[in-house]
């Protein structure tokens, strides 16, 4: 066969469910996501649109009530999340319990109970991708995870490091002067080939 | 061929936004192009990367010898910078060869977009969503293929960078570009898939720090940056001063400045005078005088067929306007692009990495391929 066996994209659209070749079971890719400290730090990134981030963010606030493991002594929180990331919650009908503090939210496509992958909606809504809803993509509350490695988890538990998954920290540069490319290129229609 | 009625539709999920321009269709998959296996393996496959070595060797030998860079009119202050690219081993994306090829006889080479090529995506995805929802809705048989496995190498070509980018990657493209930003999205969109966190930067919104840095809009450092703007305007722009100071990896590399000049198809010719695949091209000497037939004169660095002349072999004149008149110029041999249904063809032949990667057909009304020219899908067939 000379043409790719499956493809999917990630950002930029959703590809209908096909595969090369008929009978084979297209391959499930890995599941992306990226990390997010706060709102403005998914709409500067500009990867997904603000209304995403949005989305997104407010079903990760939402979702750490539920979903947060909930102890009974601030030590047993801290002893899994760190030192400084737990709060106490009590609600109206009296409970009291400890959960670690949301640190960020992940965001990313969301594997339906049927399998199917769908991408995200990166440039506004389209196709299958709803806020929040089945298939769509989703935002989930993310907490520190205890050491010193910068690492991250979510509710299950599943860690992952500051590297390639989360945003990291880009070095920043004291920026003197911009614009200095481009001029040549004003001056010409198109460069495409 | 009967086209799929909700291929609007399909477009605009799979972000594919300009597949009409100016009121034009773009995509058109009214009709298909057919290969047979041995067509596309022999006929293309095989002297795509047979060029494509001759070009390393011509990229080898250039970063060596004075002579070449002063006949591509490559600035003398960006020397160094391109050979220490070349040199240090700076890894390369992609590139495509445009062949003329009528299913006889070897297919020509007409040019190198080696730099900056488009039309990716939709070789790369939508000609191959069309194909699998064709075979899918019985309008062609099972078991039809296409070359096309861009998508699958462009991974492994991200795979591969990704151990050696620290997390972070920056695509540029220039404002107003709806096309050009697709083509750096679709590539952020396999970057992410690989591992790669994709930031975009507007290619004018690029910032110098005081050690000759680059930045991005948010100040932070570019380490990574794949540009689609040519290597030949960035270094006529300001900021070119501090290219070598950058400390960035830049895709396509600085090397590639010497294969997306069309005194390459000159110097190709002079290595290797008599290629099967390649057409007779020369510097040249004269400029203003007029083109005798059968020769076609084009500048160093155009793009997208602009500023081309072309005095066919029986003396018909065909020419293009532009804005690249500030460059040296070849005479590259005349050869009649194919014509399918009154329209002519131009084959796309893609490298990714090293490998021959797949193809996409373009059309134009007239023999200049513009960047208006439909593309086409392909297949081969059983």
């Amino acid at each position: 066969m000379k043409r790719s066996r499956t493809i999917e994209l990630a950002l930029i659209g959703t590809v209908p469910l096909l595969a090369a070749g008929c009978g084979q079971q297209p391959q499930p890719p890995p599941l992306s996501a990226v990390l997010y400290q706060n709102l403005q730090q998914c709409v500067r990134d500009g990867k997904v649109s603000p209304e995403v981030c949005a989305q997104a963010y407010a079903d990760a606030v939402r979702d750490q009530y539920r979903d947060a493991p909930r102890f009974d002594s601030l030590a047993q929180c801290e002893a899994q999340f760190g030192y400084n990331q737990c709060h106490p919650v009590t609600t109206a009908s009296g409970g009291h319990w400890f959960m670690p503090a949301l640190a960020g939210f992940l965001i990313g496509r969301a594997m339906s109970p049927y399998h199917h992958y769908y991408g995200w909606g990166g440039y506004g809504w389209h196709g299958n991708a709803r806020p929040g809803g089945f298939g769509g993509f989703s935002g989930q509350p993310i907490y520190r995870a205890r050491g010193d490695r910068g690492e991250w988890q979510t509710a299950q538990g599943e860690r992952f490091g500051s590297g390639l998954r989360g945003p990291g920290a880009p070095s920043v540069g004291e920026t003197l002067s911009r614009g200095g490319f481009g001029r040549s290129g004003a001056a010409r229609f198109s460069w495409g080939g | 061929m009967t086209e799929r009625p909700d291929w609007r539709d399909q477009a605009a999920g799979l972000g594919f936004r300009y597949h009409t321009i100016g009121g034009q269709p773009y995509w058109d998959e009214s009709a298909y192009y057919r290969f047979s296996l041995d067509e596309i393996e022999n006929d293309i496959e095989r002297p795509t990367a047979e060029l494509h070595e001759l070009c390393k060797d011509l990229v080898s030998r250039a970063v060596r010898d004075e002579s070449y860079l002063i006949r591509l009119a490559i600035p003398e202050r960006h020397w160094d910078f391109i050979r220490d690219s070349w040199l240090r081993g700076d890894p390369h994306l992609y590139g495509r060869m445009d062949f003329a090829y009528d299913g006889c006889g070897p297919a020509k080479l007409f040019e190198l977009n080696y730099d900056t090529p488009t039309s990716l995506y939709e070789a790369a995805v939508f000609q191959w969503v069309w194909l699998e929802q064709s075979i899918e809705r019985g309008a062609l048989a099972h078991g039809t293929d296409q070359f096309n496995s861009l998508q699958e190498k462009l991974l492994l070509a991200f795979g591969a960078l990704a151990p050696h980018i620290g997390g972070t990657m920056h695509f540029a493209s220039v404002r107003g570009s709806e096309e050009d930003r697709a083509t750096v999205d679709y590539l952020a969109d396999l970057a992410f898939q690989s591992g790669i966190r994709p930031v975009h930067v507007a290619v004018e919104d690029i910032g110098r720090t005081a050690e000759g840095r680059f930045t991005d809009a948010e100040n932070r450092l570019i380490e990574t940056i794949f540009k689609l703007y040519p290597w030949e305007m960035l270094f006529a722009d300001e900021f070119a001063s501090s290219l070598s100071s950058s400390r960035a990896t830049w895709l396509e590399p600085p090397w590639k400045a010497i294969l997306s000049n069309k005194g390459a198809l000159a110097l190709l010719w002079e290595r290797s005078p008599g290629h099967p695949n390649l057409l007779p091209t020369h510097f040249d000497a004269s400029p203003s005088s007029a083109l005798p037939p059968g020769w076609v004169r084009k500048p160093l660095c155009s793009r997208e067929g602009a500023n081309v002349e072309i005095v066919t072999s029986t003396g018909e004149r065909v020419a293009s306007q532009g804005p690249y008149t500030d460059f040296p110029y070849i005479r590259q041999a005349f050869h009649a692009l194919p014509r399918f249904a009154g329209r002519y063809a131009l084959v796309g032949s893609w490298i990714v990495g090293d490998l021959a990667a797949g193809l996409g057909m373009r059309e134009d009304d007239s023999l200049i391929t513009r960047d208006t020219a439909r593309f086409v899908p392909h297949i081969i067939a059983l």
